[in-house]
C-alpha cells in the first residue's frame, strides 16, 4: 500500500488514458496502410485504362472459358459451394487497373465442385442438391475505388432461360454491412456482349468443363459426353462500390427442367463512373443509382423508427417486474470470465481478496502423466480432532494477530479521513 | 449475510470499474489485440492465483470468521477512503470555484 493524492490519482489515470487512446488511434493508420500496398498484385496489368487479367487457375487466360458448371435436371437446387482452399483449381479470378491505379486488386470467383451421387450415377463436374442443401456462389471482391459512386459487377450466363431456370438470388445481410445496400439482378443482356477494349472485355459465352484438367473440355453427364454448350444467355449482378469493397454473393440455381442446366460465370469487375457506361446501361445506372440512395434512407428511417418505438414503449410500460432482477444483476451477473482487459487488471486485488475462502478444493497436477492431488491443508491436519485445542489456539493468536495489525491500519485510515486537508488514499500496488 | 453482503460490495465495485473500462477495453481488443491477449494472459495468471489462494489459506488454518474479518477490514481499507476523499475532492473542487 502507499498513499497517493486524489488528484493526483486522477491526473496519472487520464495522462495514461490519453497515451493509451494516441496509440490505440494511431497505431491502426499504419496498419492500414501497411496493409493496403502490401495487398498483393501479382498478375496485374497497369498498363493504362482498365485492363483485365482474369484467368482459370493460371493456366488459361481467357475468361470467356471460365469453368461451366452443371445442374441436373429435376434437381431442386445446384449448390455452388465455398470451397476456396480445398478446390483451388476450380478457381478464376480477375486483377484490374484503371489509368495505372488499381481498382480492382484481387476478386475471386471460387465454386468448389465434388462428385455426387445422383440416382446411383456419379456426376464429376456437378454439385445438385438435394434440397436440403443451401446453393451458394461466393465472390468476394477486394475492390478499391477514388470515392467516386462506383460499381461491381459480374457477368454469368446460363445454358437455359434465367426467367424460369433461378430458383433464389438473395443476398443475406449478416455477412458484411454493404449487404445492406443490396444488390440488383439485371436482366437477359442477350446477344453478342461486348465492351470496348478499354472496358471489361467478355467474349462470346461459352460453356466448358474441363473435368478431369487435362486440358480437354468434356463433361459427361449420365454417360452422355458434353463438350461444349454455347449459349446467349447472359446475366449480371451489379452492386453499387464504393471505397475499399469487399462483397460476397450468394447464389442458387434450381433446374426444373428435364435437361441439363449449364453455368458459367464469365466475368466480373468493377465499373468506373457514369461515363464508363455505355448508352444501354444508363437506365440501369439510374435505376441503381436511385435504389441506392432509397436503400439508404430506408435504412436510417427504418433503424429510427425502431429505436423510437423501442424507447417509447420503454417509456410507457407500467411493468416493472424485471426491475428487481435488472437491478440485481450488478451483483449477481459478474463472475470470472468477466475479468479481461485492463478492467480485470484494475481489480484484481479486490478478486484476490473475494477469492479468500474457508472451502477448500484439493490441487489436481498432471505431472509427467502421473495425476497428483495435493489435499487440503485441513484435511490432513486442521480438521483433526487431535489438534482441535491447537487450532483455536492458533486462531486466536496468528488471526488475531494479522487482525490486530489491520485495525491499526483501519484506526489510522480512519484518523487521516477526519483531517478535511488530507486527501490521500489508499491503492494496492498491483 | 455478513459474507454474502461483503461479497456482494466486492462484486459491485469490480463491476463498476469494468463497466467504467469496458470501453477503453473494448477500443484495445479491436486496434490492439496483441495488447489486449497480453492482458488476457495476465488476467488468466492473476486468476490462477486466485483459484489456488483458498488452497493456501487452508494450510494456515485460519478459520471462516477470521478469514471474513480479515476481508471486511480489506475491503474497508479499499473502499471507505476513496469514497471519503472523492466526495471531499468534490467539495474542495466546489468551493474553489465558488471562490
Amino acid at each position: 500500500m502507499k498513499l497517493i493524492r486524489v488528484g493526483e490519482f486522477i491526473q496519472v489515470f487520464f495522462f495514461h488514458l490519453i497515451l493509451g487512446l494516441f496509440y490505440v488511434f494511431l497505431l491502426p493508420l499504419n496498419v492500414n496502410a501497411a496493409g493496403f500496398y502490401n495487398i498483393t498484385t501479382d498478375g496485374l496489368n497497369v498498363t493504362g485504362g482498365i485492363t483485365y487479367n482474369c484467368g482459370y487457375d493460371g493456366t488459361d487466360n481467357d475468361c470467356a472459358d471460365s469453368v461451366a458448371y452443371g445442374v441436373a435436371p429435376n434437381t431442386t437446387s445446384a449448390v455452388f459451394n465455398v470451397r476456396q482452399s480445398v478446390y483451388p483449381q476450380y478457381h478464376t479470378y480477375g486483377e484490374y487497373s484503371y489509368d495505372n491505379f488499381p481498382v480492382l486488386l484481387y476478386a475471386n470467383m471460387s465454386m468448389g465442385r465434388a462428385p455426387i451421387n445422383l440416382g446411383g450415377t456419379m456426376y464429376g463436374p456437378m454439385l445438385a442438391g438435394n434440397g436440403d442443401e443451401t446453393g451458394l456462389a461466393d465472390y468476394r471482391y477486394q475492390y478499391v475505388v477514388d470515392g467516386q459512386l462506383d460499381f461491381v459487377t459480374l457477368t454469368f450466363c446460363v445454358s437455359k432461360n434465367i426467367d424460369w431456370v433461378i430458383d433464389s438470388f438473395y443476398l443475406p445481410n449478416s455477412y458484411i454491412q454493404v449487404r445492406m445496400l443490396g444488390g440488383y439482378f439485371l436482366t437477359n443482356y442477350g446477344g453478342a456482349y461486348t465492351y470496348d477494349n478499354s472496358d471489361v472485355y467478355i467474349k462470346a459465352c461459352t460453356l466448358k468443363v474441363d473435368d478431369n484438367q487435362d486440358g480437354v473440355v468434356d463433361l459427361y453427364l449420365s454417360g452422355q459426353l458434353y463438350q461444349v454448350v454455347y449459349t446467349t444467355n447472359y446475366y449480371q449482378f451489379i452492386e453499387p462500390a464504393q471505397g475499399d469493397f469487399s462483397t460476397r454473393v450468394f447464389m442458387t440455381f434450381k433446374n426444373v427442367g428435364s435437361t441439363p442446366l449449364y453455368v458459367a460465370f464469365t466475368g466480373l469487375g468493377p465499373r468506373r463512373n457514369y461515363n464508363r457506361f455505355t448508352s444501354a446501361d444508363e437506365s440501369v445506372y439510374l435505376k441503381v443509382q436511385q435504389s441506392y440512395i432509397s436503400d439508404i434512407i430506408q435504412d436510417f428511417w427504418q433503424t429510427e423508427i425502431i429505436d423510437q418505438q423501442e424507447l417509447k414503449d420503454l417509456v410507457n410500460s407500467s411493468n416493472s417486474s424485471g426491475a428487481s432482477n435488472s437491478g440485481l444483476s450488478w451483483f449477481r451477473g459478474f463472475n470470472e470470465t468477466d475479468n479481461n482487459g485492463i478492467s480485470g487488471i484494475v481489480t484484481s486485488p479486490i478478486r484476490f481478496i473475494q477469492s479468500f475462502s474457508s472451502t477448500c478444493s484439493p490441487v489436481s497436477l498432471s505431472v509427467f502423466n502421473n495425476n497428483i492431488n495435493l489435499p487440503c491443508g485441513t484435511t490432513i491436519f486442521w480438521n483433526r480432532n487431535d489438534v482441535s485445542v491447537f487450532k483455536v489456539l492458533w486462531n486466536t493468536l496468528f488471526g488475531g494477530f494479522i487482525i490486530y495489525k489491520l485495525c491499526v491500519k483501519v484506526f489510522k485510515i480512519i484518523q487521516k479521513i477526519k483531517d478535511p486537508t488530507d486527501d490521500r488514499v489508499e491503492v494496492v500496488n498491483l | 449475510m455478513i459474507n454474502s453482503l461483503l461479497q456482494g460490495i466486492l462484486s459491485f465495485i469490480i463491476n463498476l470499474t469494468n463497466g467504467l473500462l469496458s470501453g477503453l477495453d473494448s477500443v484495445i481488443n479491436t486496434y490492439l489485440p496483441s495488447l489486449s491477449t497480453a492482458f488476457s494472459y495476465v488476467n488468466g495468471f492473476i486468476d490462477t492465483i486466485c483459484n489456488y489462494s483458498s488452497w493456501v489459506i487452508s494450510y494456515t488454518g485460519l478459520s471462516g470468521n477470521v478469514l471474513a474479518v480479515i476481508i471486511a477490514l480489506n475491503v474497508f481499507i479499499i473502499t471507505c477512503p476513496l469514497v471519503v476523499h472523492t466526495v471531499k475532492l468534490a467539495i474542495k473542487w466546489f468551493n474553489t470555484l465558488r471562490g
